[in-house]
């Protein structure tokens, strides 16, 4: 999906060389589920939540990939495959769960990016610095309005005082600001 | 402020104040257009990129692994409710949601299917050798037929339970899961546990719990089930 801010930038940017050391896993396996489960949660719960942004619906997506995930995998796989089969899960309960929720898929995971979310090590997640690029070129105050909502964590009311604004204000600019992001990001691609 | 900027914003704002979406499926008339679309997009990516939000909390990885562990573990402890009822509402109590459980679209909460199903109780019912023992002796359910009904028998505790293979939904025919001891419906992945008490469904309302149907063990180890007469 080309104008999903929460994928690669390029699909298949990966060079050669990336794509070859992503594929290259140990052949070792795990012992039990308990080590399936200890070496991977994180790992599946930081790619979900770049896709759905929250910590609940997070939560929610990584248990339902574990609970659907335990029953048909075997011990017995290989780490790669493993993780294979996660990556796989992740994508098809992400597209449930927006097809649930509004009929549209609005974030998904493109395979290679689940890939390197599950290497080892995991790749160092770009969500900051792409949020970063998403906001440079805004006019200030819409920049401003977004960090302070979206990377700063700031409530609406906290927002507005900080920029000197009403809270009225405050949500058009915010609404403004996501648009303008949106028109920018979309114009790139 | 307009009322397609309102309610673009409801989408956005339960975001990025760290909320779930609004639980449930969006109605018809409320799903974003391609412009809000686009914004929301921008709005989950922004929120994603908050400095280190990305990692799970102890809690919750902790929790997840032991529920996870007694989910591997079930043939010896079959569930008084539903593990992701128990894990939704303890998510949801951690995260200060109140209200929040009903409402989670992702994992239904079977509410008054929690109680014992019934016993089927044919008026003119016969009971018929379905199985023996040995066909029981890994511990997972058998899948049986008759003339009158498709049903699983499963070993419970010292004893048997027997169910009817049909989901109580729309009356697809359940598949056996070994690997987790569950019964699954194909049409809309309905989970019951060998019981018959429903385990997870994303349906509204729940559908209710699999009759179970009475069950006997002969000495010669054959076991019985009381059926239907043939249809």
């Amino acid at each position: 999906m080309t104008d999903d801010p929460t994928g690669p930038e390029e699909p298949g940017s990966s060079t050669g060389e990336d794509k070859q050391r992503l594929h290259i896993v140990g052949d070792e396996g795990y012992g039990n589920w308990d080590e399936i489960y200890l070496d991977n949660v994180v790992r599946v719960y930081r790619l979900l939540f770049s896709k759905v942004g929250n910590r609940h619906d997070a939560e929610d997506l990584t248990t339902e990939v574990f609970l659907a995930a335990l029953g048909p995998m075997r011990v017995s796989a290989s780490r790669g495959e493993v993780r294979a089969y996660l990556a796989a899960t992740c994508r098809t309960v992400l597209a449930t769960y927006w097809r649930h929720r509004l009929g549209l898929q609005v974030t998904s995971i493109d395979p290679d990016l689940a890939a390197s979310y599950l290497a080892d090590p995991p790749a160092e997640s770009d969500a900051p610095a792409r949020a970063q690029r998403l906001l440079e070129g805004l006019p200030d105050r819409h920049r401003r309005i977004l960090e302070l909502r979206f990377l700063e964590a700031c409530s609406i009311k906290e927002a507005a005082r900080e920029m000197g604004i009403s809270v009225a204000n405050a949500k058009v600019l915010q609404h403004r600001a996501l648009r303008m992001a949106a028109a920018a990001h979309g114009a790139k691609s | 402020m307009n009322r397609r900027t309102q309610r673009a914003g409801r989408l956005t704002n339960a975001l990025v104040d760290g909320e779930a979406l609004p639980a449930g499926r969006v109605p018809a008339g409320r799903v974003p257009d391609d412009e809000d679309l686009a914004a929301f997009r921008i709005a989950i990516a922004l929120r994603a990129g908050r400095p280190a939000a990305d990692l799970p909390s102890e809690e919750f990885v902790t929790r997840l692994r032991q529920e996870l562990a007694a989910d591997v573990d079930i043939a010896r402890r079959p569930p008084a409710i539903s593990r992701r009822t128990v894990l939704a509402g303890a998510v949801a109590a951690a995260a200060g949601v109140a209200g929040a459980m009903a409402d989670r679209a992702l994992f239904q909460h079977p509410g008054a299917e929690r109680a014992v199903p019934r016993a089927l109780d044919p008026v003119q019912g016969q009971w018929v050798a379905v199985a023996s023992e040995a066909d029981l002796a890994d511990g997972t359910a058998h899948r049986f037929e008759t003339a009158g009904l498709v049903g699983f028998l499963a070993p419970a505790g010292s004893g048997l339970t027997a169910v009817s293979g049909v989901c109580t939904h729309q009356g697809c025919l359940l598949r056996g899961i070994d690997t987790t001891r569950r019964l699954e419906c194909p049409c809309h992945m309905s989970m019951f546990a060998y019981d018959g008490t429903l385990v997870g469904s994303r349906l509204h309302p729940s559908p209710p719990a699999l009759p179970r149907l009475q069950v006997r063990r002969r000495d010669d180890g054959t076991i019985e089930v009381l059926v239907p007469p043939p249809v």
